[in-house]
């Protein structure tokens, strides 16, 4: 990789996501090795939730900057934040991965994303989260907490299994209306609860 | 359904069904978890109903909030650094693999709706060394570009040369000169209901002439013919009729005009000229009184 200056490593440093993604459309990599720290572990956690095996997810990583490497002359700050984009390209291509092995993935540590989450040790705080935000993580979890058991499961086989509702209503062996009624009602709560988390929806 | 759903829309096009089918899917088309047939039918609706593309943006917006849930892992680790830098750079290196493409990105954002991981397709962007690539292209292309430039300038000089030689040495030929010096002869038709008519302008001595001809079968093949004072008949050229049976062309005989007996239009399955479409008698050669049956009228 072509390395710049110091003066450019603390001008990149210094810069916020839009101003980098710029940079990285222009051929900077340098800006893409400062996206990449600021958020390597978010994307590999995420991808490796829904992967269940770390070497596919570290695959899946280095495509996901890849493709942001590609494509980066796309991103439009009017239309979302980096983060999201960028996870959107995770899910996207690791969902894409997940129907291409035509197999269920392996969990992780444990059937319960919340229980997955108890486990976080934060021994110091991350680049990750100084971009995420320090609390919206714990928001998110405390709202999918308090989500029924039934919802949160669907909404989970969905989202994180890539799983239609039929196939969900397939694999539970519940009746399609019980599933397309749980994912509402159960998105539905997730919309109350959050706000009152803290997290602005808007 | 919600009373709040079933709240009439103002503004798009609402439909009463179609809205109620993509407030009851919205959840499920954010999550991704429709069949495909389904994602069409709401995309084809929230397309021209902004109510609906509004409760599909909000379940999106909660949806892109789940992949923070997750606990973090330790950081990856710095081979998988270093190995995609190594693919960056060799990207860079050989731009001729990237695919410049010109066909719009679709931006997954919690403002818009999004369709299932199956059916996202990201073409890929133009990368920054495909640009440089692109650019690097046009400079090598400069200067044979140039040189061709150069070589398509003198040809095209010396072109203009030529014509304006040729001009010179002929003289473009006056309308009205070409009128006065030409013997317009009638040409008429043997069938006495047809409307069939032309002209042949030439002068006797020469060996060129135009033709003209009116209300002659579209659908036929036609020739012109000449026939010597001796009896013998050649075709000599066949004729180029519209659409309107109307023809104007320029015929070339062996000899001068003067020398045939009869010039002819005839159909090609009647060559031998027993019943020409249009005819024309020549005057007799060297005659001071020229016949009587075909006069030149100008």
């Amino acid at each position: 990789m072509t390395t710049g200056s110091a003066n450019d490593l603390v001008s990149f440093a210094e810069m916020t996501d839009p101003e980098l993604v710029e940079q990285v459309a222009l051929g900077k990599p340098e800006a893409l090795a400062e996206l990449y720290d600021r958020y390597s572990r978010v994307v590999l956690s995420f991808a490796f939730r829904i992967l269940g095996d770390r070497p596919g997810a570290e695959e899946l990583l280095q495509e996901v900057f890849l493709r942001t490497w590609r494509q980066a002359g796309s991103f439009s700050q009017a239309r979302g934040t980096f983060i999201t984009w960028l996870l959107s390209i995770t899910h996207n291509m690791a969902i894409d991965e997940i129907r291409k092995r035509n197999r269920r993935p392996q969990r992780a540590n444990s059937d319960d994303p919340v229980l997955l989450l108890a486990n976080v040790r934060d021994t110091d705080t991350p680049v990750e989260d100084r971009a995420v935000g320090t609390t919206l993580r714990d928001e998110i979890t405390a709202a999918l907490r308090e989500l029924p058991p039934a919802q949160r499961n669907v909404i989970e086989m969905a989202y994180f299994q890539g799983l239609t509702q039929r196939e969900i209503a397939d694999t539970t062996g519940e009746p399609l209306g019980t599933i397309k009624t749980r994912i509402r009602l159960g998105m539905k709560k997730l919309r109350e609860l959050l706000p009152d988390h803290g997290v602005d929806l808007a | 359904m919600s009373d709040e759903r079933r709240t009439s829309p103002t503004g798009g096009t609402g439909n009463s069904d179609e809205c109620a089918f993509v407030q009851e899917n919205a959840a499920a088309f954010a999550l991704q978890a429709l069949e495909p047939d389904e994602i069409d039918r709401i995309l084809r609706h929230a397309a021209s109903h902004p109510v609906c593309q509004h409760y599909l943006d909000r379940e999106c917006a909660i949806v892109d909030l789940l992949p923070f849930s997750m606990p973090l892992l330790d950081p990856p680790d710095l081979a998988v650094r270093l190995n995609l830098f190594d693919r960056v750079d060799a990207e860079r290196r050989t731009p001729v693999q990237a695919t410049v493409s010109t066909e719009p990105v679709r931006f997954f954002a919690p403002q818009m709706h999004r369709l299932p991981a199956s059916t996202q397709t990201i073409p890929p962007a133009p990368s920054p060394s495909a640009l440089r690539w692109v650019q690097n292209l046009g400079s090598v292309l400069l200067a044979p570009l140039c040189i061709a430039l150069l070589v398509v300038s003198v040809w095209a000089y010396n072109l203009n040369d030529e014509v304006e030689s040729l001009r010179n040495s002929n003289p473009p030929i006056d309308a009205q000169t070409l009128m006065t010096s030409m013997d317009v002869y009638a040409m008429t038709s043997s069938c006495t209901n047809c409307t069939t008519h032309g002209q042949i302008g030439s002068l006797p001595d020469q060996s060129s002439a135009i033709l003209l001809a009116w209300d002659l079968d579209p659908a036929e093949d036609h020739e012109v013919w000449c026939e010597e004072r001796d009896g013998n008949k050649w075709m000599v050229s066949s004729l180029d009729v519209n659409a309107n049976g109307a023809a104007m062309q320029a015929i070339k005989f062996p000899k001068p005009i003067e020398g045939y007996r009869r010039i002819y239009v005839a159909g090609s399955d009647n060559k031998e000229g027993e019943a020409p479409e249009l005819l024309v008698a020549m005057p007799e050669q060297h005659d001071d009184n020229p016949p009587t049956e075909s006069t030149p009228s100008a």
